[in-house]
Formats: C-alpha cells, sequence, structure tokens
C-alpha cells in the first residue's frame, strides 16, 4: 500500500483529509504535526489520539519550536516585521518551517505522497507546495481540501458520515495557534466590515488597572523579563502568559495574497507586539538616522 | 518580507539577516512598559548606548555642543539648494 504523509493538526480540513486519503483513495495515512510551538503537551496528546480514531496507521509530532526560533522569530524582532504595518506574521512564517519539517519526514519514511489541508483561498497552499517542489519534487502532493473545493459544512457531514464526531462549534472559527501569534478567521472576516466577537479569540481580559513589565533586551533579543533571565522560546512564552491576561494584541490584518486577492484575518499576538514596540523604542535610543532607515527598508 | 512569501530560502535572505544581525550589536537595554486591558503603554528604556546621553547637549535645553553662530551658518547652507532651485524656476507654478 502506498504511503501518504498527511501535515495533520487536528483541525477540520485536517481530519477530513484523514479519512479522505484512506477511503477514497485507498492510501496508508502517516500523520505528523510540525510543532512549531503553538500547541500544548495536552494538545499534542489530544490532536494525536485524535489521528488514531480517524484511522490513521501512524503519528508523530516534529517538534522545530527551538529552530522556528533561532531561524525565523528572531529575525522578525530584529527587523520589527509587522506585515502591512500591522501583522507579527504568525502563521504565515511557521509553515515554510513546518513544510520542511514534513519533507524531511516523509523522506525519512519513503512516502510517496505528501498532503495537506490547505484550501485554494490563500497562501499557505503556495508556501507548502513551493517548499515541497523545492526540496522533494519526486513526491506527489495531494491537498483534497483544495481540489475539491470543500466547504466547512461539507467537511463536517463526512465525518460524521464516516463515524467521527467532534466538537464542531468550535470548529466554526479556523484557529491557528503558534507561538509568534494565533490567527482566527471565520465568517466575519470574509467580508470587510465586520469582526470576530469578542468571545472568539482565545484570550480572553482577565486583569483590571494596570501592570508594569519590564523587558530587557541584549543586541537584538529578549535576555530577561521582570528582572527574571529568559531568553528564546522560554522569554516569549513568558511575555504571552502576561499579556493575555491583559488580552493585548488582538487586531486584524489584510493583506495581498501571492493567489492575486485581498484577504481578512484577526489574530491576537501579544508577546510579538510587546516585544517588537519595546524592541523598536530601545532602537530609537541607540541606533543612528541612517541605520533605521535602512533596517525599514529591508524589513518590509 | 520573503518570509511571508515562501521565499525564505532564496539566498539574498541569508544576506538581509546578516545585515539585521549586525545592526543589533548596540542594541541592550531595558524597556518599560505598562499594561492595560488590551493595550500597552511605552513608558521609557534604559541603556548603555542610549544615543540621549550625549553628554553635552539636550533636546529643547541650552547646551554645549554648538553656539548660535554654528546655528545661522548651518541653516543658511542647508536651505541654499532650496533657494537656489526657487531662483532657477520662479517662472514655475
Amino acid at each position: 500500500m502506498e504511503k501518504v504523509v498527511l501535515a495533520y493538526s487536528g483541525g477540520l480540513d485536517t481530519s477530513f483529509c484523514v479519512k479522505y486519503l484512506q477511503e477514497e483513495l485507498h492510501l496508508e495515512v502517516y500523520t505528523a504535526l510540525a510543532n512549531t510551538g503553538g500547541f500544548s503537551q495536552e494538545e499534542l496528546d489530544t490532536v494525536e489520539k485524535k489521528a488514531y480514531a480517524l484511522g490513521a496507521k501512524k503519528h508523530v509530532t516534529l517538534d522545530i519550536t527551538e529552530e522556528y526560533y533561532d531561524k525565523c522569530i528572531k529575525y522578525m524582532v530584529f527587523g520589527n516585521v509587522l506585515r502591512n504595518k500591522t501583522y507579527p506574521i504568525s502563521v504565515s512564517s511557521e509553515r515554510t518551517f513546518q513544510a520542511l519539517a514534513i519533507v524531511n519526514y516523509a523522506k525519512e519514511i519513503g512516502a510517496q505522497y505528501i498532503a495537506h489541508g490547505s484550501t485554494g483561498a490563500g497562501n499557505d497552499q503556495v508556501r507548502f507546495d513551493l517548499c515541497f517542489d523545492v526540496f522533494a519534487p519526486e513526491i506527489k502532493i495531494i491537498t483534497p481540501t483544495r481540489d475539491l473545493k470543500l466547504s466547512r459544512e461539507y467537511e463536517i457531514d463526512y465525518l460524521k458520515q464516516h463515524g467521527f464526531e467532534a466538537d464542531f462549534k468550535k470548529m466554526e472559527y479556523s484557529i491557528n495557534k503558534g507561538l509568534w501569534g494565533t490567527s482566527v478567521g471565520g465568517k466575519e472576516t470574509l467580508v470587510s466590515s465586520t469582526n470576530i466577537p469578542d468571545e472568539a479569540y482565545p484570550s480572553q481580559l482577565k486583569k483590571n488597572g494596570s501592570e508594569m513589565l519590564e523587558i530587557e533586551f541584549r543586541k537584538g533579543e529578549v535576555c530577561a523579563v521582570n528582572g527574571k533571565k529568559m531568553q528564546k522560546v522560554e522569554a516569549i512564552r513568558e511575555i504571552e502568559r502576561i499579556g493575555n491576561e491583559w488580552a493585548i494584541g488582538r487586531d486584524t490584518h489584510l493583506g495581498d495574497t501571492l493567489v492575486g486577492i485581498k484577504g481578512r484575518v484577526a489574530f491576537e499576538a501579544a508577546a510579538p507586539m510587546l516585544i517588537i514596540k519595546s524592541h523598536e523604542l530601545l532602537e530609537k535610543h541607540t541606533l543612528t538616522k541612517w541605520q533605521t532607515y535602512w533596517k525599514e527598508q529591508l524589513g518590509n | 518580507m520573503f518570509v511571508h512569501e515562501a521565499m525564505y530560502s532564496e539566498p539574498v535572505m541569508r544576506d538581509i539577516e546578516k545585515f539585521l544581525e549586525n545592526s543589533q550589536r548596540n542594541v541592550s537595554g531595558k524597556v518599560f512598559i505598562k499594561l492595560r486591558p488590551y493595550t500597552f503603554f511605552l513608558v521609557g528604556a534604559e541603556s548603555d548606548h542610549d544615543l540621549m546621553n550625549s553628554g553635552f547637549a539636550e533636546y529643547g535645553e541650552v547646551n554645549n555642543a554648538w553656539t548660535a553662530d554654528d546655528v545661522k551658518g548651518f541653516t543658511k547652507i542647508l536651505g541654499l539648494p532650496l533657494k537656489i532651485y526657487n531662483f532657477v524656476n520662479k517662472d514655475e507654478e
């Protein structure tokens, strides 16, 4: 039986793919979750259980969080990178690293196919396909959700028919939780004038009044939070934890997609906003006018 | 940035990374932030490399780095290219 590695996130689109690849294409499904820091251990365990419940032959978690920080996030802070002056490139930056991890795993187990749940609507499909094509041109790509032009309703029904039910209400909003922010897409963001309700955001306001936060940097990287030495992924998580209690970092990204149209998505990114804005302030104090000027050109 | 558009493996990204890394050599210090519901406020910063601490000139105050004559001469020369342009193109709308 031929093997397919499916980039599995536990969400609706990829859950649909697990069933579809087995039932309709008769492939042995190896699910892999490339973790760039957006999942807790509990969530990783839930995803694994789901994968097996859906009939996956094997499930693995590929942890690439530290690599993602060192090769990507670090530079995004250096460059104060905010897409369209707003969006700290949460989801999109992860995709390349996830794709690379998936490709390496697929080569490792000798899979003939790689599948992913990208829809035809946005940028992820290009990011994944390009990466797979460049680094593993001999492996064929399958994208059920995109090719079949499926709606969320159809996928939910198909799963129900094949004996799999899950908390569908939660799946009403397409949530991509990451180390560097979480994006939330839903019916309100498909049009221009509305936005998602407060409750749809992963973090809710828990505090009142005000509180001080001190972030220390060393050569552009966070080295301490509130006086306690911490860096890289740990520092991001701590700042995120603090910022989330204040429901900081909510905004909407409106961008020009690679596929030619404009798209909107809501997001929550406490740590990126706190880190980028404080990093920017520190640069205003320590860089010359021309250093700032040229950095701005490159950060775009 | 290229990362957003799937071009992470484009060689120029490696060049940009080196540039960015180098730019950070003096970006060290502390930043003080006030957190409020749904938002935050940057109170200020402290750094050994703070260019605000020039030691001899403070914004808005009397200082020892230049005299009034220095500024007058500087301003005159700074405005000269514009004066030349306006003179040459005085018939422009």
